[in-house]
């Protein structure tokens, strides 16, 4: 186990690599995760075209994505740590459904499935918020 | 028009039936067609105060292009037309009630109790709660609970409750505004509408209306603000709000924050029903639980291959209802018709 410090968190982290099975020679990132227990994960993926954060973390059993991505649930509400890392901007059905979330964060609160899954998200820091 | 709580108003407070559905979604409501056919009488409860689930409360607007016979069909549009098939099978309603508890008896009756304390007694329960009962987002803070049901409301059940009181109103989305336009005419003696941004979200007629009755001074907007404390003795009676930093007082005889809904499992966890995850565990055969004479069906069940689709649920909801017709009529014996050989369909 790895000992990781996501946000404030400093903790032995749980891995789960789903990475094993690539034929077709995909990216491999890694995510850092904060789950509202506070239980820390580094999960490790391979970079599918066509797929989100919300769904990467979905597959691997984090519990959202009621609405199937449409931004219209907030399951998927996260905090994120952006570090270097450029985010896709927030677009007005995003803000929308932010702008309902107590838990809202102006610097920090993005729901994941309007994010797509590409290399540049390698070690980003995604703490979920409890609704 | 689907059914609103307040006309819907138990007045009764034991309902018997032959099978009680927890949840009114649209697999809920197409159970009570399936055991319809089948003779045997549905009463449905649900904590939202209108039927449709999910596609009520989320997204009534959008198109689902994914319903066999209907090419593109609106969520809201389902529901309205499950509502409408299931008319002549005379389905009881509890609106904005939550299941609580559920007992079974030696009998073999099934008493299940509501958060509001209405008494059910069924042979049969299905639980339909989807993604589990949606509840409101609650804003963080301190005594809270408090004067929750003394002051602070989270679903507009009878607006008349309001009458010649001053409510205030928090939330940029379309219930906050037209709740807002609602209660200002003639109803409240003072609105307030509290937002935390300067522009809403709603659509921009109620947007509109909402400012042009700012300006007549019928709604008291208060926009880049929002509650920080609440007040009272018994009941409600003071908002501290904030506002570019500074905190000023509001008297308010209620309020209502109006963030949306989110469903949570809540009490079905507290059932003794074998759980998968946050679904419960069913056999396939007729998707009955480990509880004799309970079943679960639509996206609240799990079994492997399970995909949450509202397809699913109906076929479901079939296989359902020919498997509780033994405990309905334990002495029936039951045939296997087309609904095109029954011809009208023949209600009760
Ligand atoms: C944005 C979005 C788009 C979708 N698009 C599609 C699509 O294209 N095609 C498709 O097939 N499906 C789609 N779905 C999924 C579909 O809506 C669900 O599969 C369907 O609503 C499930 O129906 P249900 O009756 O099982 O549960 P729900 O619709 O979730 O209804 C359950 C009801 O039970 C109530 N309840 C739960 N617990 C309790 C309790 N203890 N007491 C009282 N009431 C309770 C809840 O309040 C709720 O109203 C979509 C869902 C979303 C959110
Ligand atoms: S999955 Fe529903 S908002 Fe992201």
């Amino acid at each position: 186990m790895v000992k990781l410090k996501v946000f404030d968190v400093e903790k032995k982290a749980i891995l789960i690599d789903n990475t094993k099975d690539n034929p077709n020679n995909l990216d491999t990132i890694s995510i850092n995760i904060i789950d509202f227990d506070g239980e820390v994960y580094i999960l490790k993926t391979l970079v599918y075209p066509d797929l989100n954060l919300m769904e990467v973390l979905r597959n691997a059993e984090f519990h959202m994505g009621h609405c199937g991505g449409m931004a219209l649930c907030a399951s998927c509400h996260c905090y994120i740590e952006k570090d270097n890392i450029k985010l896709i901007d927030i677009s007005s059905e995003e803000e929308d459904m932010l702008d309902q979330l107590f838990t809202f964060n102006q610097t920090k609160s993005r729901l994941i499935c309007q994010i797509p899954l590409e290399k540049s998200l390698d070690g980003i820091n995604i703490r979920i918020v409890k609704d | 028009m689907l059914p609103k709580s307040s006309q819907l108003k138990q007045l009764i407070r034991m309902i018997k039936t032959d099978i009680l559905i927890i949840g009114a979604g649209p697999c809920g409501l197409f159970a009570v067609f399936e055991a319809g056919l089948l003779k045997m009488r549905c009463h449905l409860i649900d904590y939202l105060p209108q039927a449709g689930g999910q596609c009520s409360e989320i997204y009534p607007k959008k198109p689902i292009y994914d319903i066999p016979g209907f090419p593109k069909i609106l969520a809201g549009e389902l529901v309205e037309n499950l509502m409408e098939q299931i008319k002549p099978f005379k389905p009881g309603f509890t609106l904005g009630e939550r299941v609580e508890k559920i007992k079974k008896s030696q009998d073999g009756l099934f008493h299940v109790t509501t958060s509001l304390g209405t008494k059910h007694i069924s042979k049969v329960v299905v639980i339909a709660a989807g993604l589990g009962c949606f509840e409101p987002r609650k804003p963080n803070i301190l005594n809270l609970s408090m004067f929750e049901n003394k002051g602070i409301d989270y679903i507009i059940k009878d607006p008349m409750v309001y009458k010649n009181k001053k409510v205030v109103i928090s939330g940029g989305g379309d219930s906050a505004l037209d709740w807002s336009i609602f209660l200002s005419n003639n109803i409240a003696s003072e609105v307030s509408l509290v937002h935390r941004r300067e522009s809403f979200r709603g659509h921009p007629d109620s947007v509109e209306k909402v400012n042009q009755l700012s300006k007549e001074g019928k709604i008291n907007l208060i926009t880049k603000a929002e509650v920080v404390d609440i007040q009272g003795n018994d009941n409600l009676q003071l908002l501290k709000i904030k506002s570019d930093n500074q905190i000023f007082d509001l008297s308010a005889d209620f309020w209502i924050p109006l963030f949306g809904l989110s469903p949570k499992l809540g009490p079905i966890a507290n059932w003794g029903l074998n759980l998968d995850k946050n679904a419960i565990s069913v056999n396939t055969l007729d998707y009955s639980t480990n509880i004799e004479g309970i079943y679960a069906i639509g996206d609240i069940n799990t079994y492997p291959g399970k995909l949450k689709l509202i397809l699913s649920g109906f076929h479901e909801a079939a296989l359902m209802s020919q498997s509780a017709f033994k405990h309905v009529f334990p002495d029936g014996k039951k045939s296997f018709k087309y609904t095109t050989v029954l011809g009208q369909i023949e209600g009760f």
